[in-house]
């Protein structure tokens, strides 16, 4: 708790100044007076506001919370402040740094309180930061777990469970790779048979006394080497399919999470982030867990078994070899970041020109039209050298770790023959003595060790990675939906219509309201439009109606019980919407209005589209109902789109129906048409409009005039423009802008 | 644009620490804020000067160069917008951590030495054409480094190697 961490000599003062007064908030920011980082206490009792330096008994502020007129947190670019007002001037008595921005707001909260004499407990309001429970550090927001104690071990076995219900196929695995590093030592062990045994001549006789064990021993190798390719196929084969099968699980289950996700998620982030981690990171866990763990396995196996191996052979000769080994791990060590930082480097000058040649061809109207084509050139050029001159770095560092890397690892080898040879002169038969076939045998145990060295050395970095991409393809699915079926969530298969706002708040951050204490009653089968300012509210409104957020304080009731209360598929089920940017999914004309209804015949669908006036457009198409509309219906004018909206949300049948209508301006014609089909979809459903056209507007029973979250008005057309209030500027300053479009419409028709 | 000119207003700073404004015909604002125009390319020039206490912070001019103002004039701007536009200056670089999926920054500002966590998303780290590196942390707040060419090698190599 932050009270506790008080200095003491903060407490000691405020013991001696306000005996009496116990403490009720306590909070310590991170910017000082000078606007450096530092740190100041902002601590309230029960009557007074005080802010000190960070150990220091003496405040700088010493405020008795009656004097006070107004306590607010203000924001600015990066930071914020707590400002307060007396009646003689406003002081700003503490600054913070936009990350502890939502922990100050809540404690202006509790001063408000405060000062209106209520009881504030400290708990109440103090920073929600977490502190890791191994390391003590304070966790930062956004994250779920402390960032120094993440352990890659419990990812693995994360994943690993996953792979729970294929263990028969792990254990198999894991058989079969024991059985490769077992074969694989065979081959070495043959020359040495070859070069001691077989081909050996006696030299009293002048004749191989084991000429007889050539064919056996031939068979030999190549069953070795026919069993070490079997093998390694069929662990391919087995680690492919349970890594495959895995990943499907992890991709169900992360798509199927994001789908249950509420808007508040995707508000946080974008789209592209969540895409890669449904398509990028699980094909990064589905690499680790076909490629990577296996690889690591074998490639330990093979360490621990040539090793032992080595050291069988002549641990004499093994513990010079170890010696480049050790040296190249080390230079391994050293040059790996120097070689990666280039490596990072190039790939990101790489991205930044593609970012660059994507940029200007979605724009290439623009730099057409105003002639720049000499300047894009001239950014390419500059982006395209700097990529050149990456590369030609990477390449200059590549050239020289490479081989030198590579020279060491043979320096192993040189040192085979230097000491091996040494060896052999002893003579088999003295004390570490070798024979040729030993020495040939040991250098292709040597070369065995030497990949799973490097191989080890790489694949440490892939598995950070993957482990990197696995950690945040958990994090999706460990988030818990903000909005949930209540458990008590009741049935509403069909309702009647009559929507209750009652006196409800709403944020999307908490702390800035969006909607402020709005109420508005709505009977059953009511139009009524909405009218503000962009950036009232409008729009949020009709999210709330939806429940596409839910509200911070208020509720919103449909035919009295409290959206919250009623199952999330019966509440969607009865709301048809037609937003303003009409989204048509790639497909046909056909799929995109049944996918209101999946189930729909195509004569409901006909007969919806006729109502919308989306009919008479579409059998102009050479393919009627069939035509493929791409993505986001390019090949559609925003007129047509809008119209196979409406038939949508016709088919749909929905009891209430939100109407979000759209600004982009059509044809006179087209206009006409759109009002006719809104005509027949809003015919006996309650419909909530947010309108722009005057013309929706006189449909309307209701015109409800929404300002900076608030109701200002609220009455019939006539009733409002009689008032001449907010909505009667409203309408005269559209008339006026109309008037304007007009004349310049018609003086560009005179033109042509 | 309504260009005020240095040599005709004065900036004052009340008792109660309130910075306020008095124009060429005499008449005064208080309190009053200030917010530079161009923050990131060009922050001594175009500073523009907004009534404080209105929400709407409606502009009352715009202060074209900062140098011409008088010293103590300028370091009462320069307070404000000290305070108004909290973007620290990433000065040196200590160390860059890669932990598990975000890297561990440990710095000196111009406002002081701090620690901060970068994620390894592609918004965190932007790069102008100018060399001018904006740095997010996973906490929204930012950090600048107006030229990263000029940092020494060794804290170039960590920023290579942090750039996603």
């Amino acid at each position: 708790m932050e009270k506790d961490r008080l200095p003491k000599i903060i407490s000691t003062a405020l013991r001696a100044a306000y005996p009496n007064e116990p403490i009720c908030l306590a909070i310590s920011s991170n910017i000082a007076r000078h606007g450096q980082y530092g740190r100041e206490w902002l601590v309230a009792t029960t009557a007074h506001l005080l802010v000190f330096p960070d150990d220091a008994a003496t405040p700088t502020h010493d405020l008795a919370l009656t004097e006070l007129e107004s306590i607010s947190a203000e924001n600015t670019v990066g930071a914020g402040s707590v400002l307060v007002k007396t009646a003689t001037a406003t002081y700003r008595i503490i600054s913070y740094t936009e990350a502890r921005s939502d922990d100050f707001h809540k404690i202006v909260d509790g001063l408000r309180a405060l000062k209106e004499g209520a009881q504030v407990e400290s708990h109440h309001t103090l920073s929600d930061r977490q502190e890791c429970e191994t390391c003590g550090r304070s966790i930062p927001k956004h994250m779920s777990t402390c960032p120094h104690c993440a352990q890659r071990r419990q990812i693995l076995l994360r994943i690993l469970s996953f792979s729970r219900p294929y263990a028969g196929q792990l254990a198999l695995i894991f058989v079969i790779t024991v059985l490769t590093t077992v074969v694989a030592l065979l081959p070495p062990y043959m020359s040495k048979l070859f070069i001691d045994s077989v081909f050996k001549v006696d030299p009293a006789t002048g004749t191989f006394p084991h000429a007889d064990w050539h064919l056996w021993c031939v068979a030999a190798i190549f069953a070795a080497y026919a069993l070490q390719s079997f093998f390694s196929g069929w662990q391919e084969r087995v680690a492919g399919i349970v890594g495959f099968k895995t990943v499907y699980d992890v991709r169900a289950a992360i798509y199927k999470r994001i789908q249950e996700l509420s808007l508040t998620f995707f508000d946080k982030r974008h789209t592209g982030a969540i895409m890669t981690r449904v398509n990028q990171d699980t094909a990064e866990l589905q690499r680790l867990l076909v490629d990577f763990i296996p690889m690591t396995l074998e490639a330990l196996f093979s360490l621990v078994g040539v090793g032992v191996v080595l050291f069988a052979v002549s641990w004499r000769l093994t513990l010079f070899v170890i010696l480049p080994i050790i040296g190249t791990i080390v230079f391994l060590r050293l040059a790996v970041p120097v070689i990666r930082s280039f490596f990072h480097r190039f790939f990101h000058r790489r991205s930044r020109l593609s970012a660059l040649v994507s940029d200007s061809l979605s724009g290439i109207r623009v730099i057409k039209s105003f002639g720049q084509e000499a300047l894009e050139m001239e950014k390419f050029d500059r982006t395209s050298r700097v990529y050149r001159d990456a590369g030609i770095d990477l390449v200059r560092r590549w050239s020289i770790y490479h081989p030198l890397m590579h020279f060491m690892i043979m320096c192993g080898t040189v040192l085979v023959w230097l000491v091996g040879g040494r060896l052999i002169f002893r003579g088999p038969d003295m004390p570490g003595g070798m024979t040729i076939g030993d020495v040939v045998a040991y250098s292709g145990y040597l070369m065995m060790f030497y990949r799973p060295v490097f191989m080890l050395t790489r694949l440490s970095q892939m598995i950070t990675n993957a482990l990197t991409a696995a950690d945040r393809v958990f994090d999706i699915i460990d988030t818990i939906p903000d909005i949930q079926d209540a458990p008590d969530a009741v049935a509403m298969p069909r309702v009647e219509g009559h929507i209750t706002l009652d006196n409800i708040t709403f944020g999307y951050a908490k702390h800035q309201p969006v909607i402020k204490e709005l109420s508005i009653d709505i009977p059953a089968n009511e139009m009524i439009g909405l009218v503000g300012k962009s950036g009232a509210g409008k729009s949020t409104l009709i999210n709330l109606m939806s429940r596409l957020y839910d509200v911070d304080s208020g509720a919103i009731r449909v035919d009295g019980v409290d959206v919250r209360n009623i199952r999330q598929a019966d509440l969607r089920q009865n709301i048809g919407v037609v937003l303003q940017e009409t989204f048509l999914f790639s497909g046909t004309i056909m799929e995109n209005i049944s996918y209101a209804k999946p189930t729909a015949t195509k004569d409901q669908v006909i007969a919806a589209a006729l109502s919308a006036h989306a009919h008479e457009f579409i059998i102009q198409k050479p393919d009627g109902y069939d035509t493929r509309v791409g993505e986001r219906g390019s090949r559609l004018s925003g007129g047509e789109k809008q119209r196979i909206a409406i038939a949508r949300a016709i088919l749909r049948d929905p009891r209430i129906l939100i109407l979000d209508e759209a600004t982009s301006s059509v044809d006179v014609q087209t206009e006409e048409k759109i009002q006719q089909a809104l005509v027949n979809l809003t015919k006996g459903r309650t419909t909530i409009a947010i309108a722009h056209r005057l013309a929706t507007l006189r449909n309307c029973a209701r015109l409800v005039v929404i300002d900076d979250g608030e109701v200002s008005e609220m009455g019939t057309h006539k009733e409002l423009m009689e008032k001449e209030g907010a909505f009667y500027e409203l309408v005269k300053s559209q008339e006026k802008l109309s008037t304007i479009v007009a004349i310049d419409g018609g003086s560009r028709s005179e033109e042509t | 644009m309504n260009e005020l000119d240095p040599k005709q207003v004065i900036f004052a700073t009340s008792d109660e620490g309130e910075l306020g404004l008095t124009l060429a015909d005499g008449t005064r604002h208080t309190p009053i804020q200030c917010s530079c125009l161009f923050p990131l390319s060009d922050p001594e020039h175009y500073i523009s000067i907004q009534q404080g206490d209105d929400k709407h912070h409606p502009e009352i001019g715009i202060i074209k160069d900062l140098s011409a103002l008088l010293p103590e004039q300028r370091q009462l701007i320069d307070q404000d917008l000290k305070h108004q536009h909290f973007l620290p200056e990433i000065l040196s670089i200590e160390d860059i951590r890669g932990l598990h999926g975000i890297d561990e920054w440990c710095v000196t500002t111009d406002r002081g030495p701090i620690t901060f966590f970068v994620s390894g998303r592609k918004s965190s780290i932007v790069l102008t054409n100018d060399n001018l590196l904006l740095v997010t942390d996973i906490e929204k707040c930012r950090y600048r480094i107006t030229d990263y060419t000029t940092l020494p090698l060794r804290a170039r190599q960590m920023l290579e190697r942090a750039l996603p």
